[in-house]
């Protein structure tokens, strides 16, 4: 996709923003609705612009921002962040935590089809888990999002 | 000066040089640097966290400690936001703009020692002001009412208009973005809801430090797997590299360490206003004063020297209406205010009458600390700075584990974590079209400010028939109202005096 289509994506997505915003915010009362008016206002003004800009840059485009970047990658890792999340309340933090960086770092490096390198990050990174349960659960007692399990 | 004033610095310096004393700095100022390094871990927590520990301590020792903490936690948040574009605490959202720059072109030592210094001078810097003028201050920033905060604020809205990637209008979006996301939750004046769209915990509204965990820290990740590289930066120690970049900021940036660190120290003084408005104000005046303003952003010194040196100066000036009348000027400085209490010290202006030894032993102590951090932090980056050398996919993988610990940590909310990820996924999605995340963090921070003073001036302009009376007429309102027009016009006036091209304002991307 190239930077103009993305640019006249993001005015569409603004416009309906504003419009979504646009309608919550008729039920506010005073003083309460000045400042949301007055940016939702801002924002359908920019959006236009935004728009105009791009339909006037021409069908070229301005180059591919997503020209190079490993897509597949970035989406298994929001993907498998999001999986973790899902997790942490079945499994607890610390465990679905030791399960993701396993996992993660497995998956971005290639490490599980080399066992020697696969034992080593797995023990690596049981002890960054047990540093993080010592610093934050015991040493700072920060609390941590609860689970079923640890 | 008086007599009896140089004998209470005296006192105070030889309270603050005994060697437990000392020890409690340096235990204070480490633990505060891990903890501001961390993302999510601020300096409010850092410095709550070990309030408990200080009741076993002497009145003194306790807040040498606790002030150790608060420095040490501001300076350490410039560590991960140079190494990793991260800010560890709010405060150093304006550093990641030229630190990151500077890490990725192989200047990350450079950085990252260049915060440490501009840090200790900050630091030093508002705490003279705090020793030497914190009566006359305290009684200026009485004169902030709802009107000077709202006008404030924007004052620091007119940097976003130079964040980002050039365009003007992408700048402005991501700014007013910022803005309406701040506006979800109660509304400050009628205590209603808003923006919720029927899903009731948004009623708590989007909290600060998971946002600014998903903006940086999450998006960042997100941009280490995308590519090929294999580590996030090149780290080479040059000997002598102290010495060099003493020299360069002696050099080059005297001016802007002094102006940011007044700007720090005032900002600091004002209640509600902390560290991260004055790293982005100081910044941008930076920024707008120098000889080629579009340096900044590429990885210049000057750019980290500012937001550092005046978010560390904003300690002392936070202290200033806290042991003078008694009024945090910072989240830290209230938490601070409850360890006073605990130790059966009330703030005030009776707090240098009744307990000079104390109040001035704690001065004291902050300017012996920052000195001690020059230390503490040195070590330190030996160690942080390493951080460059583990692959990329393991720090990746990692900083997903902190911004989830950071951003529950704040009020232990599921929604909270579910925020940080929302905002890393569009973070990251937005840079590529031009809306970086700077402007987003801005526009979030500044919110609350702007919406309260505008509401509750609103308000009493209603109350006077008059909203020129309220808005303009007021003297702090109104020169920080030519502040503002004259923020808005300089750059551009600046850059025609120097016959550059004019700044670009057309919004597309990859400009």
């Amino acid at each position: 996709m190239t930077a103009r289509a993305l640019d006249l994506v993001l005015a569409a997505l603004l416009a309906a923003l504003v419009f979504l915003f646009g309608a919550a915010a008729r039920a506010l009362e005073y003083p309460g609705r000045v400042l949301p008016a007055v940016l939702l206002a801002a924002l359908a003004l920019l959006s236009g612009a935004l728009a105009a800009g791009a339909v006037r840059s021409g069908p070229g485009g301005r180059g591919r921002p997503f020209a190079g970047v490993r897509k597949r990658r970035v989406a298994g890792m929001v993907a498998g962040s999001a999986a973790y999340l899902a997790a942490v309340p079945w499994l607890g933090f610390y465990v679905s935590s030791l399960v993701f960086l396993l996992a993660g770092a497995m998956g971005l490096t290639g490490a599980w089809r080399r066992p020697r390198q696969a034992a080593r990050v797995a023990l690596m990174f049981a002890a960054v888990v047990v540093v993080i349960y010592a610093t934050f659960w015991l040493f700072l007692k920060v609390p941590t999002p609860p689970g079923v399990l640890l | 000066m008086d007599w009896q004033f140089g004998q209470h610095v005296w006192t105070g310096l030889v309270t603050a040089l005994q060697p437990f004393n000392l020890l409690l700095m340096v235990a204070g100022l480490a633990g505060g640097i891990v903890v501001g390094i961390l993302p999510g871990l601020t300096a409010t927590m850092g410095v709550a966290l070990m309030v408990p520990l200080t009741f076993g301590l002497e009145p003194v020792s306790g807040l040498i400690m606790l002030g150790a903490i608060y420095c040490g936690a501001i300076y350490g948040g410039s560590n991960s936001a140079c190494l990793i574009n991260t800010p560890g605490t709010p405060s150093s959202v304006a550093t990641t703009f030229d630190g990151f720059p500077m890490t990725r072109q192989g200047r990350a030592y450079e950085a990252l020692l260049t915060s440490l210094l501009a840090s200790v001078i900050g630091g030093i810097v508002g705490t003279l002001f705090l020793l030497f003028l914190a009566g006359p201050l305290a009684r200026i920033a009485l004169r902030f009412g709802p009107p000077e905060f709202f006008w404030l604020a924007v004052f620091g809205l007119t940097t976003i208009g130079s964040l980002g990637t050039g365009s003007v209008v992408k700048g402005l979006i991501a700014g007013a973005l910022g803005l309406l996301l701040g506006c979800i939750g109660l509304d400050p004046i009628a205590g209603k809801p808003r923006f919720t769209f029927g899903y009731y915990p948004l009623v708590q509204g989007i909290e600060l430090i998971p946002a600014m965990i998903g903006l940086f820290s999450f998006s960042q990740v997100l941009r280490l797997v995308e590519g090929e590289q294999q580590l996030v930066g090149e780290f080479q120690r040059r000997p002598g590299a102290l010495a060099a970049v003493a020299r360069e900021l002696w050099t080059r940036c005297r001016g802007v360490l002094l102006r940011s660190s007044l700007i720090g120290t005032f900002v600091g003084i004002l209640p509600g206003a902390g560290g991260e408005i004055a790293s982005i104000i100081a910044y941008n005046e930076s920024r707008r004063w120098d000889r080629n303003p579009r340096r900044f952003g590429t990885g210049v010194i000057e750019g980290v020297a500012s937001s550092e040196s005046a978010n560390n100066a904003v300690i002392g000036g936070a202290l200033i209406p806290l042991l003078t009348l008694g009024i945090p000027g910072s989240a830290p400085a209230a938490v601070l205010m409850g360890g006073l209490l605990a130790h059966g010290l009330r703030p005030g202006s009776k707090l240098f009458a009744e307990n000079g030894d104390v109040a001035y032993g704690f001065i004291v102590s902050l300017l012996v600390a920052n000195l001690l951090m020059l230390l503490v932090g040195y070590l330190l980056i030996q160690g942080t700075v390493r951080v460059l050398n583990v692959p990329t996919p393991y720090v990746a993988v990692t900083v997903v584990v902190l911004s989830v610990i950071g951003s529950y940590a704040i009020r232990n909310s599921v929604l909270d974590v579910a925020v940080m990820f929302v905002l890393g996924v569009a973070a990251y999605l937005g840079s590529k079209v031009g809306i970086d995340p700077g402007p987003v963090a801005l526009g979030l921070i500044l919110a609350p400010i702007v919406e309260e003073g505008l509401g509750q001036s609103l308000l009493l302009a209603q109350a006077e028939g008059s909203l020129a009376a309220v808005f303009l007429l007021r003297p702090v309102a109104a020169l920080l109202v030519v502040l503002t027009v004259l923020s808005v016009l300089t750059p551009a006036w600046l850059n025609r005096r120097r016959g550059g091209a004019p700044l670009a304002v057309e919004g597309g991307a990859g400009e």
